[in-house]
């Protein structure tokens, strides 16, 4: 058969793809989508892993991680290096309070190792000088490079040795492999949480051992492969081995270390015991002569004392017998004294008397003389006198000159004697004569005066001499006395000087003594100490040693869980999606071939081979579907894992997606997409080739018109309308298209319930586990096992930060079943107050704490182990132990495994005590990490980890969960889209000539579009109908997929997911209808009327 | 020999469900090579189906077929086609064009399978549709289609030329065009031309006339002077 490059064959064969593009696009775009999601999703977990394991390659991630718990050393490293196969580096981590700027923040510091773990340099370089550091992308931006890292003065001094430098210059920023996880990891140091890591170089640390050592084997397995876990098991029993000998050598150096220590302890203690002696017989002797002398010098004391007290007797008596003189004498003088003074106040009185007589006198007198009666007086006197002598002289007693003087004498001395009379003169006489007196007592008075001061003079003298002689006497007693109080002084400051010194020396005895006392408290201590070390050194614990492989390490681990969960996803929804793909393209081909049936009987005619005729067709479909393949791998391996990865980057960030190319999947993808498109056509072509032309060139006789069963309920037929009935009667007729049609559409439909359902499934885990089952907010961490009495005093003391706090035993196990081992954690205690934080429920009922003897598990693991209530659940408690628990109850879990019991079961079938080490608590106020500051600063705690830490990371897991499944709804619904716009374009393609003659009729446009739509609104719903039983199924199988092992989903589907699901299988329709009025609209009625069958 | 296809004894029987419907019984007959061969009946009669058997389009359920030496009958699938590919022109009632052709290709499409075609714009010149060459059936009136239709199925060159009521859709005189056509086929190029139809006056050109009643040949007459169609009026 010779075709023509531009052949009419060639040119009807593209003409019929041109013509009906709608449908020739339609099966592209199915195939793309259904290859594409298919392809996509499978592809990403390989790209994931890819991508993390080129990262791993390419910085050397360690395989093991070798940690002892006395620490390594350079020996060790060496050790393992220079082992086959094994590269080994020791590196030095520790946690500390970092201050960057204003911020505080908690980082881990790593050592820089080149070997392994290298690190991913983003910006900046890695550092030069031992100072300099690099820091987490997570945290730190490019613009941080040159700021510095100040440690804390908070940290403890432990923390603040190790690290050499107060501060460190960032010159880069880093991605580590250790930590693809954005988790950073958890600490004893404050809060508990550490905020980024940064690296330093060796040289900036100061501890003489490595924390860790981390081991890279020879080998390039891919990660998470078998083929890994294989190498790893092989020589994880070896490392564990050497690890433990190297361990064993540094306990032995320990130990000798520590013994050396001990005897050259013992030996300084001996010297300082030795010398402590000596000392204290030096001290002694010293104390001894001092006392010696404060002996001497106290008797002398004693000695002078008494002679100054002699002394003072004397002297004593001396003044005794001056005391006696001086009072005589005081007394004489007194005497005389007073005396004197009696007889100078006696004097001074007379004095006085005289004065004051004499005064009155002479004022008398003065007053008398001043009256002039005195001169009158005189006058009178004298002339009496006169008188007298006159008449004395007068001889005459009778003469006038007598009687004139007798008169005047009688006068003057009537006058006088008036005078007289008066009393004046004689007062004035007496006065004189008083006065006399008094000048004669005055005399008196002189001589007495006189004669007593002589007598005084002479008794002054005396006394004065008495006095003097008084006075030496005084000036010696003074003086005696003097010497005496000088005597005493001096002995007063030797009694002092010797108090003194003897306080002085027992004070010295005294601090000596307590100084001997101490110091023999101290080498007592010593003593001690050195017998505790002695002893301890043979307690010093055989060492723990650990070896991790990278299945601890959070980021590697969880990675393999969210790859795994996206593979659990691809494991079963694409292929369905890919059926309904397939289920429509070659639903779509074998109408196609139908309605070609004619053509096909006209190129039969004509003589065109079978052959020939199904190439037509296998082309059509082939090309379409190739091209689909070709486009949907590409796109869909290339966009799917860059949205899922995207959506992952909010937990992993620390390379782009690396490209996965399956040649399996390609091809597979291919075979599949071809043998849907492609066999579907060449099927029914067969199919059609098989009869001859005539019958292909006559038109399908149209299969008969039949009665629908709703027919023989007249009740409801009579009261449809024509068209109704018309619908009802096209439905049911075309079986093959309404079955088409249902299923595509339901299967659309279901594949929007499942993605919802996921969703569902798995949103709400989290809110469901932390707020009704693990309700407590704390796992506080204890050093030691907390006695009762501890436990009520840690109560007592945190009764206002926590509302709850209940002390539990926890136990890691693994439960044995015939299907393999499961890890689980165990939860023993006895405290009732257990059930107010842990919600053990089933299907919404409570399940009530075991008794003695059973235990509760999760559903999971009973599930997993085909146990129930009543059932032995056997578990392994150390390598060769087993032991068997009856199970009392079961409850929904969604985190990990657990196993409830009480404290006495736990002690009864383990065979070990209950060590509460542990306590879950719930918070009392509303900061639940200044709570759990506080908790972690009793200095019983170890730790305090906050749940909500992991439910923000497990909810981080389910938001990037969630942005995969959006991605699956779309898909979905783009299908959905696809699949309902091809299967009404069809039913309308086919009725062409149908919906013409209508139209014809007289139709109007919108009842025309009415008589399409109709019937496709009912398969429609009927198939969204359908679609969720079928959801609702296929949602159960893939939830069953979807496994991991830290994490159990709940399979559920809410209600709402059901309503959204029809919803938007409606509102596609709806917008497919209105696509498609158009070309109802556009059917020529003539041509269509016409065109040849 | 004369015989140049030869009917013998062909039953055809369709079956639907369990409805039989006889549609062919014991037909026997022989035309000779480069005759024009008219088969007449009523409608339902059966003539379409015993072309169609001819034709290689239908199989038959019992009897023998030959085209000279070779028994139509007892060719396979391959054969068959064949047959049709190279041995026969076939002319339907309604044409039965490629929509998506135009008059050209709709030619050439059964041109270009032959190994000795006869150039497609000769043909179609041959029947007056020269400028009509790039038009697509729809574009043409039911006579041009017709012609297009015999124009594809003469580009073959075949053995035998075999026209399916081939004026049923048309009017007189384009009817009459075709005709000529095909009488010029026989009578210039000594094609055997069989031709189905109802219309009892054309039966004048042929060189043999079938009558075919219920599924049998009624009688087989020939004609020793057939007369041009030109000439014959209806």
């Amino acid at each position: 058969m010779v075709m023509k490059l531009n052949s009419a064959w060639r040119k009807n064969n593209f003409r019929d793809i041109k013509n009906s593009i709608e449908r020739y696009i339609a099966i592209l775009a199915i195939i793309i989508l259904g290859v594409g999601f298919l392809c996509g999703l499978k592809i990403t977990k390989d790209a994931m892993v890819k991508t993390l394991d080129n990262y791993v390659a390419k910085h050397n991630m360690y395989d093991f991680r070798l940690v002892s718990s006395l620490g390594l050393t350079k020996e060790d490293v060496e050790y393992f290096d220079g082992q086959d196969d094994i590269t080994a580096e020791g590196a030095v981590s520790v946690d500390f309070i970092a201050n960057f700027g204003e911020k505080e923040m908690v980082l881990k510091a790593h050592s820089i190792t080149y070997k392994v773990n290298t690190l991913d340099v983003i910006s900046g370089r890695l550092p030069e000088a031992e100072d300099e550091c690099v820091v987490d992308s997570l945290r730190f931006s490019e613009s941080d490079i040159g700021k510095t890292i100040a440690v804390s003065s908070l940290n403890d001094d432990d923390t603040i040795d190790a690290l050499k430098y107060r501060e460190y210059t960032i010159v880069g920023i880093v991605n580590s492999v250790n930590y693809i996880h954005i988790e950073r990891g958890t600490t004893k140091v404050a809060g508990g949480t550490v905020s980024a890591f940064i690296y330093i170089p060796e040289g900036g640390f100061s501890t003489d051992y490595y924390t860790e050592i981390y081991v890279k084997l020879a080998n390039n397995e891919k990660i998470y492969s078998d083929e890994y876990d294989a190498l790893i098991s092989s020589k994880e029993d070896f490392l564990n081995k050497e690890l433990e000998n190297r361990a064993g050598l540094r306990h032995q150096d320990i130990v000798e270390e520590a013994a050396e220590k001990v005897s050259e302890a013992q030996k300084e203690y001996q010297d300082a015991y030795n010398e402590y002696l000596s000392e204290k017989s030096n001290t002694e002797a010293e104390l001894n002569e001092a006392w010696g002398k404060l002996e001497k010098a106290r008797i002398e004391i004693e000695e002078n004392e008494e002679k100054l007290r002699n002394f003072e007797r004397q002297i004593a008596e001396a003044e005794k017998e001056y005391n006696i003189s001086l009072d005589g004498y005081q007394k004489s003088l007194h005497e005389f004294e007073t005396q004197k003074a009696n007889t100078l106040a006696e004097l001074e009185a007379k004095q006085n008397e005289i004065d004051s007589n004499r005064n009155t006198i002479i004022s008398a007198m003065a007053q008398i003389e001043k009256s002039g009666v005195l001169e009158q007086h005189k006058r009178l006197t004298e002339t009496i006198r006169s008188l007298e002598k006159k008449l004395s002289q007068i001889s005459d007693t009778g003469s006038d000159e007598y009687m004139a003087a007798i008169s005047q004498l009688e006068a003057a001395k009537s006058a006088l004697s008036e005078i007289e009379s008066t009393g004046v003169i004689e007062q004035y006489t007496k006065l004189q004569n008083s006065l006399a007196q008094v000048d004669a007592a005055q005399k008196e008075l002189d001589t007495a005066r006189e004669a007593a001061e002589s007598r005084f003079e002479a008794a002054e003298a005396e006394l004065a001499a008495a006095r003097s002689q008084l006075d030496s006497a005084r000036k010696e007693l003074e003086s005696k006395s003097r010497e005496i109080r000088d005597g005493w002084a001096s002995l007063e400051e030797g009694k002092d000087e010797y108090d003194k010194n003897l306080k002085d020396y027992e004070e010295a005895k005294k601090k000596a003594e307590d100084s001997f006392a101490e110091a023999e408290e101290e080498l007592a201590e010593a003593k001690k100490e050195i017998d505790d070390a002695k002893q301890e050194i043979d307690n010093i614990p055989e060492p723990k040693t650990y070896v991790f492989d990278r299945s601890y390490n959070t980021g590697y681990a969880s990675f393999e869980n969210d790859s795994s969960i996206v593979d659990g996803i691809a494991k079963v929804l694409p292929i369905f999606f890919f059926l309904v793909a397939a289920l429509v393209c070659s639903t779509t081909m074998t109408r196609m071939v139908d309605e070609q049936r004619t053509q096909i009987g006209i190129l039969k005619a004509l003589g065109y081979s079978n052959r020939a005729i199904i190439w037509k067709y296998v082309f059509y479909s082939g090309s379409a579907s190739v091209l689909g393949c070709f486009l949907g791998y590409v796109l869909g391996t290339k966009y799917f894992p860059m949205a899922i990865w995207a959506a992952y980057n909010m937990i992993y960030d620390f390379a782009p997606i690396v490209y996965v190319f399956d040649i399996w999947l390609a091809l597979i993808s291919l075979v599949a997409s071809l043998l849907c498109s492609v066999g579907a056509t060449y099927l029914s072509c067969r199919n059609e080739l098989t009869q001859m032309p005539a019958e292909l060139i006559r038109p399908k006789a149209p299969k008969p018109g039949r009665r629908v069963i709703l027919e023989r309920i007249p009740f409801i037929w009579n009261r449809l309308s024509f068209l109704r009935k018309v619908s009802i009667r096209n439905i049911l007729r075309y079986k093959k298209r309404f079955l088409m049609t249902v299923l595509g559409v339901a299967g659309c439909t279901s594949l929007i319930v499942t993605a919802l359902g996921i969703k569902d499934s798995i949103s709400n885990i989290v809110n469901d586990q932390y707020d009704t089952i693990t309700t407590y907010d704390y796992d506080i961490y204890f050093l030691e096992a907390q006695s009762e009495e501890d436990m009520r005093e840690f109560r007592e003391i945190y009764s206002e930060l926590l509302s709850e706090c209940v002390f539990v035993s926890t136990d890691n196990v693994e439960v044995i079943s015939d299907k393999g081992i499961k890890k689980c954690h165990v939860v023993a205690t006895d405290d009732p107050g257990i059930t107010n934080i842990i919600g053990l429920y089933l299907n919404g009922e409570k399940v009530p704490y075991p008794d003695f003897g059973k235990v509760v598990i999760n559903k999971k693991l009973a599930d997993y182990t085909d146990l129930s209530v009543g059932d032995k659940i056997t578990v392994k408690i150390n390598d060769t132990d087993e032991v068997a628990l009856e199970i009392g109850g079961i409850f929904e879990n969604y985190i990990n495994n657990y196993m409830y019991m009480t404290g006495e079961t736990y002690e009864a079938f383990f065979g070990s005590e209950c060590l509460y080490k542990n306590a879950y608590a719930t918070a009392g106020g509303e900061d639940l990490y200044a709570i759990s500051a506080s908790l972690s600063e009793s200095d019983k705690v170890a730790s305090v980890s906050v749940l909500n830490d992991m439910r923000v990371i497990v909810d981080n897991m389910m938001k990037s969960l969630n942005y995969v499944i959006w991605l699956v709804i779309a898909c979905a619904g783009a299908l959905g889209f696809v699949v309902i716009y091809n299967l009404n374009n069809i039913n309308i393609t086919e009725r062409t000539r149908e919906i013409a003659t209508i139209k014809v009729i007289g139709f109007y446009s919108f009842e025309t579009h009415a008589y399409v739509f109709r019937e496709n609104i009912v398969l429609t719903a009927i198939g969204a109908f359908l679609g969720l039983g079928l959801g609702k199924l296929l949602h159960e199988f893939v939830m069953d997929q979807i496994n991991i092992e830290m994490v159990t989903f709940k399979v559920q589907i809410f209600p709402i997911s059901f309503a959204i699901a029809i919803i938007f299988t409606f509102i596609l329709t709806f917008v497919v209808n209105l696509m498609l009025r158009r070309k109802i609209d556009n059917i020529n009625m003539a041509e269509s009327l016409k065109s040849v069958e | 020999m004369g015989a140049f296809v030869r009917f013998e004894n062909v039953c055809k029987i369709y079956r639907s469900g369990d409805v039989k419907v006889t549609a062919l019984h014991d037909v026997s007959f022989e035309i000779e090579k480069g005759e024009i061969c008219i088969i007449v009946g009523q409608s339902g009669a059966g003539k379409t189906t015993l072309l169609n058997i001819l034709g290689g389009m239908d199989t038959l359920t019992s009897g023998r077929v030959f085209l000279g030496d070779d028994e139509i009958s007892a060719y396979d699938k391959h054969q068959l086609t064949a047959y049709r590919r190279k041995d026969i022109g076939f002319v339907f009632q309604f044409y039965n064009l490629m929509p998506n052709l135009t008059a050209l290709e709709n030619v050439e499409i059964a041109s270009q399978i032959t190994d000795n075609p006869i150039p497609a714009e000769q043909i179609l010149k041959s029947v007056g549709l020269g400028d009509r060459l790039n038009n697509f059936p729809a574009q043409l009136s039911g006579g041009e289609q017709q012609r297009v239709a015999i124009a594809r199925a003469l580009a073959k060159n075949p053995k035998l030329l075999l026209c399916d009521e081939p004026t049923g859709a048309l009017d007189y005189q384009t009817g009459k065009q075709i005709l000529k056509l095909l009488q010029d086929q026989s009578r210039k190029n000594g094609m055997t031309v069989v031709i189905i139809t109802h219309n009892s006056a054309l039966t004048a050109m042929a060189d043999r006339i079938i009558r075919i009643k219920s599924g049998t040949v009624y009688s087989i007459q020939k004609n020793e002077n057939p007369v041009s169609i030109e000439e014959i009026e209806w």
